[in-house]
């Protein structure tokens, strides 16, 4: 564009003369600033006005405490900036820093003591208020939503202490409950089963309904996309039962396939309607706990956005992002490792093609480190699977976001492995 | 009227650079308006281009937030004599963006533009007030975006907490995790999970991911109670107190084994093994006082927001007791109990020397006697 076309462009030389128009462009410079670096600096003692032809820019403030840098506003094309030194002389209150490629911005140098040019400063002094006060505006509604958020996020972080209380009070009761109550699945007593659900079950809910504002939905108590859920349910339970005939056959060296089957239905058959009532029912409470209570809330928490809408803040360090090498990153995976953090190890690609964030693999293993000393007291055989069946289960609730899935897979699970 | 509002206009920034006459015509021309407290000067919507000077009071700035939960105030800053209100819609004829308040008695000059405008000073009146105004707001807009990076900091701290209360979650879990299954993979080796060494073997095992929880925070190990200050009143009150609870440990057992009182303390002294108890079972208290009172307990009054400390009193004496589990139920209670003792005397005095002492002599006294169940 064209300096002058340019300059009539500018709402804040609207109201100017030609001849005005002319002396200003006299001291308009036309400057090229590479992704990265500062325009103006903070605290630097200078008056220019600036306006950006192309490009885009961030506003950004060092908090001199901490020595940490925060994004406080964005400039795009056809913006002005520099107004507040421009008027009050005063040291450069932020800094701005071109984004995103380079930047093309014109640089109009001003000198209050240059008595010719006095005259239009003063005129483009009210435009440039304007843009200033609007400024005003936004920061201090930016402010609020902070504030609100902050508030938010106290909230937040005292439902989680009441929840990280009732989780570790609830994991002790229940390993010191097996001193107390027969808790064995293989003897399937009906009472030692709903003693437990309800021992698991009540306290969940009772926490849930007075602390957590949560609706039933987050727990995954919905029908939405029971159609998919079902799909993938039945192909996983065929895939599920394939692989366990292969290693049956596998194991006993010999083609026993219709011996498996009779086993399976066998183990079907064998089950009274109440029992299969009493497991279904002790199976959904603990999914419930387990999977749509304590992973959902622990994926909640545990996930954390660093910049969000508004505001966007700038850690020091940016979260590490991983290479595809990474996998030969010793040190790396180790920081992965012992942050339970085995999802940012995964492909993103692949993850969020099957609708995972990278950060919810936490809450999935974690939950299973929970549960798996809880079935200890059958071998460690057992546990090691039902650890492995948790971590399964947890990623297929994150998929789903539906409880119907988890339980009619646990419940499969429970019924065929009975013998 | 000639009424003199302004005994001292060089005093009001807002009025630099003014000429008697002019503050005269300003004086003529624009009334004086007084308010009680906690009045609405300015309300959020509203459109006017009026501005106000303070001529007595103080004021405070809000931002309300409505919706059908509740109200939510925030006070974006305060202004009192000398300050000027409601000079953002002089300038940009927008709706006002916030609420001003009345915080006490206030007397304020409305100055508009249809008012001044009869006056045959209006364009230099008009030009100064824009000149001043705009100094005035460029000086809120520093102070806003300074208020704003702060908040932003106190905001990434809010975070950085949250995370730090993630890896604190995940290493109570581990450690509980490691105190169950090591039981039984001890029994899986035919140990006996009681003995010395196992125990020994457990407690460090246990503590590995708390340590590497201290690790990674870098705090200064007096945060954590491993301190000498103040540490005689600790040593009283540990002795106190650890005599304490052992005597109401060993009356209930000489209730409940049917033992007599003489006998046990027989049996004790009978039972003792010198090097482990002199040299090992202190240092052993002193780490595992240092990771569940240092450590877990302090952590958990910081992460909960728990001023007085009592909940994080609780959840360590669950996870204290919790990991006790294998010596029996009864010594879960015990230890239970215990355990809030212990985390009050720490939230009292802050020095693991006192709670060490009280760990030692139960330990000594009371470890030999579990042995029986």
């Amino acid at each position: 564009m064209n300096k002058v076309d340019f300059i009539k462009s500018q709402a804040v030389f609207n109201d100017l003369t030609s001849e005005e128009l002319e002396l200003i462009a006299d001291h308009l410079r036309l400057r090229i600033y590479e992704s990265g670096s500062y325009i103006i600096r903070e605290d630097e003692l200078f008056q220019n006005l600036y306006f950006i032809e192309r490009g885009e820019a961030e506003v950004v403030k060092l908090n001199k405490e901490t020595r940490r840098e925060f994004i406080i506003g964005e400039l795009h094309q056809g913006d002005m900036f520099g107004e507040m030194a421009f008027v009050d002389a005063q040291p450069r209150s932020s800094s701005v820093r071109v984004i995103h490629g380079s930047a093309i911005v014109y640089e109009f140098s001003v000198d209050w003591d240059n008595a010719q040019m006095v005259p239009v400063y003063e005129k483009v002094l009210e435009k440039t208020v304007q843009v200033g006060v609007s400024r005003l505006r936004m920061i201090n509604r930016d402010y609020v939503q902070n504030l609100k958020q902050q508030i938010k996020d106290i909230q937040e972080q005292n439902l989680f202490g009441y929840f990280f209380i009732f989780v570790v009070t609830i994991y002790n009761l229940s390993n010191l409950a097996r001193y107390f109550i027969s808790f064995d699945i293989k003897e399937c007593n009906p009472f030692s089963l709903i003693g437990f659900s309800l021992f698991l079950f009540l306290p969940t809910v009772i926490f849930l309904h007075y602390y957590m504002n949560y609706a039933l939905v987050d727990f995954g108590v919905t029908f939405h996309g029971v159609k998919n859920t079902l799909k993938e349910v039945f192909s996983i339970s065929i895939i599920g039962v394939l692989i366990a005939a292969i290693i049956s056959i596998v194991w006993t060296g010999s083609l026993q396939l219709g011996n498996f089957f009779s086993y399976l239905f066998r183990s079907c058959c064998l089950l009274s309607p109440i029992h299969l009532l009493t497991i279904l029912l002790y199976i959904f409470s603990l999914e419930f706990t387990v999977r749509g209570a304590i992973q959902t809330s622990l994926q909640r928490f545990l996930y954390i956005p660093l910049a969000n809408g508004n505001f966007a803040v700038v850690p020091e360090r940016q979260p590490p992002v991983l290479k595809d090498r990474a996998w030969f990153n010793f040190k790396q995976i180790g920081t992965y490792l012992l942050s339970f953090d085995l999802g940012a190890l995964a492909p993103s690609k692949i993850l969020t093609k099957w609708g995972y964030s990278q950060r919810s693999s936490r809450a999935v293993l974690l939950t299973a480190t929970m549960m798996w000393p809880t079935s200890l007291p059958l071998g460690l055989d057992i546990s090691f699977i039902k650890f492995l069946t948790d971590i399964f289960l947890g990623a297929l609730f994150i998929r789903q976001k539906n409880l119907i899935g988890v339980v009619i897979l646990h419940f499969l699970f429970v019924v065929f492995t009975r013998y | 009227m000639g009424i003199k509002i302004f005994s001292k206009p060089s005093s009001f920034p807002i009025f630099e650079n003014f000429t008697p006459q002019e503050i005269e015509d300003i004086e003529l021309l624009c009334e004086t308006q007084d308010f009680d407290p906690q009045v609405d000067i300015i309300k959020e919507g509203e459109m006017s281009d009026d501005f106000f000077v303070i001529l007595r009071g103080k004021v405070e700035v809000l931002k309300i937030d409505e919706n059908h939960h509740h109200v939510q105030q925030f006070r974006l800053t305060t202004f009192s004599i000398g300050d000027v209100i409601g000079e953002m819609a002089f300038i940009d004829h927008a709706p006002r963006s916030s609420t001003v308040r009345t915080m006490e008695a206030t007397t304020l000059i409305r100055i508009s533009s249809q008012s001044l405008a009869v006056s045959k000073h209006y364009k230099s009146i008009r030009n100064k007030l824009i000149r001043n105004i705009a100094k005035m707001s460029s000086q809120r807009l520093r102070e806003a975006n300074s208020q704003y990076v702060n908040s932003l900091q106190t905001k990434l701290n809010l975070v950085q907490k949250r995370r730090n209360f993630g890896t604190f979650f995940i290493c109570i879990f581990v450690s509980l995790s490691i105190a169950t299954i090591s039981e039984y993979i001890i029994e899986f080796f035919h140990y006996d999970v009681r003995s010395d060494v196992s125990t020994v073997v457990r407690v460090i095992f246990v503590c590995l991911p708390n340590i590497y929880f201290i690790a990674k925070f870098k705090s200064p190990l007096k945060d954590f109670g491993v301190t000498w200050e103040g540490w005689e009143k600790s040593v009283l009150e540990g002795s106190l107190f650890g005599v304490g609870i052992t005597g109401i440990g060993l009356f209930i057992d000489s209730l409940y084994s049917a033992v007599s009182f003489k006998n046990e303390i027989l049996q004790l002294i009978h039972s003792f093994k010198g090097g482990y108890w002199l040299i090992i079972y202190p240092l052993l208290s002193y780490l595992q006082e240092f990771i569940v009172r240092g450590v877990v307990q302090s952590s958990a009054q910081k992460l909960l927001n728990d001023d007085q400390g009592f909940y994080a009193v609780f959840v360590t004496a669950v996870l204290f007791a919790g990991v006790h589990i294998h010596r029996g139920w009864q010594f879960v209670f015990l230890a239970f109990f215990a355990s809030m003792v212990m985390g009050v005397i720490y939230l009292h005095r802050q020095n693991l020397i006192g709670v060490t002492i009280i760990h030692m002599i139960a330990g000594f006294v009371l470890l030999p006697i579990t042995e029986k169940y």
